[in-house]
């Protein structure tokens, strides 16, 4: 609802309460006043048609008083004056006086004359009988105690109500004694009514007061009236209101009411005085309506409506440069200004915001480190191009339909990962791995924050991915060439140690018998000589062999041709040609197998391994009758494995690691230092590849090993190696 | 010294060094029975009389052990362990006597209840002086458990 209706509705509601209230106070107090008024006037008006018969009555006394102390009356009752009806009692003489009847009694009641008059005919009519009765029941009218006794009052005849009066008869001198009475009569017809109200300019009727009233403010009237209340005053509708009188006959009984009607003259002008003020309100209200509107409109509602018009405008285009205009000096321009001053600082930080925007939106963007946002329920909500690389996908768009969750490697992640951020509300560097849209792991370390609401509830995450790929290689890299270096110092140390006990050996024999030779030659015993000299002859042999393999040794490993691509069939026929004589002179035969791969090797090392493993076998051939010694190779899982097989003693498995290690003899006996195998061992190695022996004693002895092989099956992880070795 | 003559098995894989020492210890002591193995394999042998010493008097039971540790085809610390572990050798006293310094092989032997450790000196005499207090020390003062009667 606006303002303008609002102020409408209140002031309309408002003004007319107050007219009701107004209506309700000046009727009550300005009716009832001209209803007291009112009853007044009439109560005064009953009054005056009271006193106009009371007039009436005294009138008609005076009148009686004239014939009653009149000496002709006087003779005339005492029978001495007989013209007197002739010269008097003419019936001009009633028409005259307006009486309708003349009584002359003596002074024993008796009737010595009597006249009616109906007036209205002008003819003379019988004294009514009922009179007489009334008179004959009640004598008090015949008898005045004194001359100047007089009694005037009603009768109610079934004719009619009658104004009565009664005097004594005496003379002009008014002396008696007293003769008799006189008594004169007036009806109270509907003449003498009409004079009445002539006179009194009133509307009068008159009832009989026990008739059954017929109206029923007549009956009301009736019931109301007594002698204590003789009066009684009751509106007779809207437009005229009623006097009651009640009206005793001569006795004091109750006989007939009046009744004068009039009009409300006085009621209906107090109601159209009341009708005129509550127009004068109503207009003075519409008008005052009508002009608070007005105002209201001109001075608040058309420039708030304007305000609210511009504001609206601007909040809606947010122009924010635009400003509002309102002119004059009122609280409106005031707020115009404020508006005004606050859309200047608005604009001011909305541009300072955008700047600021611009310049982390660009960080954002152009960023090297994985940017992202997601929403709780792992729905992306920006991620920037570095984020997008990072996983491998075409377009930012591409990502975004891609589940967070469904990044990482295990999908549960992401739950652990969540229940982390919430629990520490960020979380710095967590190990995380994602996948690429291609499937490929990414380790990263994700730096993020929870985002929160206003009422602190989690709404998503944002935060910085590193990925780590490069790191946790060079980070294996560096395990796997620590290992590497721990495994050959410890292969050092051992290799030191057992350089340093193999040497003592020789050592402590040689200088031992040096100073065994020197007591023998001292005590000349010259048998001795001989097995001393051999002693020590041994010993330093020994040392000189043992010194010749470890040389042989270090140089294994570091002193190597390049690797070239060689039919593993030329090495063994190398190897083969090489000991022709030891195999003719062992009669070993040899089988070779065909279609060799091709190796990727150093030749000479790997002449050099073949051609000691079958010294070996030549070597322990035992009693065999027929030595053989095979050459092949097979594949195992994709790996080409080589051997040299022999059918002599063999080897007892506990025998099968040792017989690698630096100078570990199986037969003592044997020529050699025993660093063959390990030099063996040490070229496989070299050259990525792996040596065991499988074998049982009595049952032969086979050697296995492996090397990078070309074509079919070909590992190029070793070719790599080979070539990458130093 | 009215005693009768005791067992020394010496475990050496040396031909030179078991010649010297034989000959030490003849000198050196007198009613000495030196057993010489050149494996551990053949040591085993003798000590659990099976292989060629199968039959009960082909092998004594020795009074002292001498122990090289390098030894082909079954290693010293092996022999050490298998002495040590069995009922009725182990109150036998086993003296390593080796030309090794390792530390690893000197922890290795004690671990395995080794009585003794001796690295094999440079010299004759001095090699004399050694064998002579080890076998005055393992063979006269020192008091053996159990079956010594």
């Amino acid at each position: 609802m606006s303002l303008q209706k609002k102020t409408l509705l209140i002031t309309g509601l408002t003004l007319l309460c107050l007219i009701a209230l107004l209506y309700a106070i000046s009727y009550n107090l300005l009716l009832g006043s001209f209803a007291e008024l009112e009853e007044q006037t009439t109560r005064r008006n009953v009054e005056r048609v009271l006193s106009a018969l009371a007039e009436d009555l005294s009138t008609l006394e005076a009148t009686l008083g004239d014939w009653a102390a009149w000496d002709d009356t006087y003779n005339f009752v005492g029978g001495i004056n007989e013209e007197y009806v002739a010269n008097n009692l003419l019936d001009g003489t009633f028409i005259g006086l307006r009486i309708s009847l003349m009584l002359f009694t003596n002074q024993s009641g008796a009737i010595v004359y009597g006249k009616a008059f109906d007036l209205r005919n002008e003819q003379e009519v019988p004294v009514p009988p009922s009179l007489i009765e009334l008179l004959s029941q009640n004598a008090s009218l015949f008898h005045h105690p004194t001359t100047a006794s007089s009694i005037t009052g009603l009768v109610l005849l079934p004719e009619g109500p009658l104004l009565i009066a009664s005097q004594p008869i005496r003379t002009s001198a008014e002396e008696g004694p007293i003769r008799g009475t006189l008594i004169m009569g007036r009806y109270l017809d509907a003449q003498e009514v009409e004079r009445l109200a002539e006179l009194t300019q009133l509307s009068l009727s008159l009832y009989r007061f026990n008739e059954s009233p017929p109206l029923p403010e007549l009956r009301e009237a009736t019931f109301a009236l007594s002698k204590d209340s003789p009066i009684f005053i009751q509106p007779v509708g809207r437009e005229s209101i009623a006097g009651f009188a009640l009206i005793e006959d001569i006795y004091g009984k109750p006989a007939l009411v009046l009744r004068i009607d009039q009009p409300r003259s006085i009621y209906l002008q107090g109601l159209a005085t009341l009708r005129y003020l509550l127009l004068a309100v109503v207009s003075v209200g519409v008008v005052f309506l009508v002009l608070l509107v007005a105002v209201l409109n001109t001075l608040v509602l058309s420039p708030l409506a304007y305000l609210n018009e511009r504001v609206s405008s601007i909040g809606a285009s947010g122009d924010l440069p635009k400003r509002v205009e309102i002119t004059g000096r009122d609280e409106f321009s005031n707020l115009a200004d404020s508006v005004n001053a606050m859309l200047a600082s608005l604009e001011q930080s909305q541009s300072a915001l955008a700047e600021s925007e611009e310049k982390y939106r660009a960080f954002f963007k152009t960023s090297r480190d994985p940017v992202f946002i997601t929403s709780r329920d792992g729905k992306w909500i920006d991620a920037n191009d570095a984020a997008v690389a990072l996983f491998g996908y075409e377009s930012r768009s591409d990502l975004f339909n891609v589940r967070v969750a469904d990044l990482y490697e295990h999908a549960d992640d992401r739950a652990e990962h969540i229940r982390h951020i919430e629990e520490q509300g960020a979380t710095k560097d967590y190990p995380v791995n994602l996948r690429k849209k291609d499937g490929t792991g990414i380790p990263t370390l994700i730096t993020s924050v929870a985002k929160r609401d206003d009422k602190g509830a989690v709404i998503g995450y944002q935060g910085t991915i590193r990925d780590i790929t490069e790191r946790k290689r060079a980070e294996e890299e560096r395990e796997r060439l620590i290992k590497d270096l721990e495994m050959r110092n410890a292969e050092m140390e051992r290799f030191v140690y057992t350089i340093s006990h193999e040497l003592r050996t020789p050592l402590v024999t040689a200088q031992a018998y040096t100073d065994l030779l020197r007591r023998d030659l001292e005590r000349r015993a010259s048998e001795k000589v001989a097995a001393d000299l051999r002693f020590i002859e041994n010993a330093v042999s020994m040392m000189a062999r043992l010194l010749e393999d470890t040389l042989e040794l270090s140089r294994t490993g570091r002193v190597m041709s390049p690797p070239e691509d060689v039919p593993f069939s030329a090495l063994v026929r190398d190897a083969l040609v090489q000991l022709t004589e030891q195999l003719k002179w062992g009669g070993v035969e040899v089988a070779v197998a065909e279609d060799f791969p091709t190796v990727h090797v150093d030749r000479t090392r790997l002449v050099e391994v073949l051609v000691n493993l079958i010294e070996n076998s030549i070597k322990f051939m035992g009693d065999q009758p027929k030595p053989k010694i095979e050459i092949g190779y097979r594949t195992e899982n994709k790996e080409t494995v080589f051997f040299v097989k022999d059918n002599g003693i063999g080897l007892d498995p506990s025998q099968h690691k040792k017989v690698f290690q630096l100078f570990y003899k199986v037969d003592k006996k044997s020529k050699g230092s025993g660093a063959g195998l390990a030099i063996v061992k040490r070229i496989i190695e070299v050259h990525n590849g792996r040596i065991w022996v499988e074998s049982e004693e009595g049952k032969g002895c086979t050697v296995w090993f492996t090397l990078p092989v070309l074509g079919p099956g070909t590992s190029e992880d070793a070719q790599v190696a080979v070539r990458g070795a130093p | 010294m009215k005693k009768k003559a005791r067992t020394i098995l010496l475990i050496e894989d040396d031909e030179g060094h078991a010649t010297l020492i034989t000959r030490i210890l003849e000198e050196v002591c007198a009613d000495v029975a030196i057993q010489v193995v050149n494996d551990g394999q053949e040591a085993l042998e003798y000590l659990f009389h099976s292989g060629k010493y199968a039959a009960q008097e082909m092998s004594t039971r020795p009074d002292l052990v001498l122990l090289d540790l390098r030894l082909p085809r079954v290693d010293g610390q092996d022999v050490l362990k298998a002495i040590k572990q069995s009922e009725t050798l182990k109150a036998i006293p086993v003296v390593v006597l080796t030309s090794s310094e390792s530390e690893n092989d000197v922890v290795t032997a004690y671990r395995n209840h080794a009585n003794s450790y001796l690295v094999k000196p440079l010299g004759f005499g001095e090699f004399s002086e050694l064998l002579r207090g080890l076998s005055t020390y393992w063979l006269v003062k020192n008091r053996p458990l159990g079956n010594e009667k």
